[in-house]
């Protein structure tokens, strides 16, 4: 697939499998970010299967069946579920496939500047760690250029 | 539909920290990778 480098989506972010599991056991970066997507109707954020396979069956490990289900229902709902290769890297593979510009991960590979690099030959997308990640993403800078008008605050309870 | 102030409640009754969840998703994806492996004939016998 040719890279498509210009209609990359600023408002769209796919976390990869221990960002979304941390965000459930632990109040600490990984919810800090995903709050930020969760608290902004306009601001996505971007799965896909075997993302969603990998998460669940980590909090299915270190947790069990039932808040697992419950957990992967309720991102379903919210999320924007696409569909990409098997075999590929899930985070980056959706969000490739969503036209995501920001990929949160715990996984030093995947954020390092030679991954970085190579990234850039496919995919005009930024890793970042999610603590990076809630301190550079500026919902105020962007909400011009992805919604437009002044930027009217968070619109939605993260909690809910 | 459940809200996420109900899973996050949930899910801090099992006291993970993310080093345990960054292990365990390394430990599944690693086991995922062998199954790929094995299924496509290059095992991991030495």
């Amino acid at each position: 697939m040719a890279a498509r480098m210009s209609d990359v989506d600023p408002g769209a972010v796919a976390a990869d499998a221990d960002v979304l599991a941390a965000d459930l056991f632990v109040d600490g970066a990984a919810r800090e970010a995903l709050d930020v997507v969760r608290a902004h109707s306009w601001v996505t954020l971007v799965a896909s299967d075997p993302l969603l396979d990998d998460a669940e069956a980590v909090v299915a490990d270190l947790g069990d069946q039932a808040v697992a289900a419950d957990w992967r229902a309720k991102l379903e709902r919210e999320a924007t579920v696409v569909t990409h290769p098997a075999g590929d890297q899930p985070a980056l593979a959706a969000a490739q496939a969503a036209d995501a510009a920001h990929v949160l991960s715990y996984d030093e590979q995947l954020r390092s500047a030679r991954t970085g690099m190579q990234l850039k030959e496919r995919v005009d997308v930024s890793v970042k760690s999610p603590d990076a990640f809630a301190r550079l993403f500026d919902p105020e800078r962007l909400y011009p250029t992805v919604v437009g008008g002044d930027y009217p605050g968070p619109d939605c309870d993260p909690r809910d | 539909m459940t809200t996420w102030a109900a899973l996050f409640e949930r899910g801090a009754a099992f006291d993970v920290d993310t080093a345990a969840v960054r292990e365990t998703l390394a430990a599944h994806r690693d086991a995922g990778d062998d199954t790929d492996e094995e299924r496509d004939g290059g095992g991991t016998d030495e």
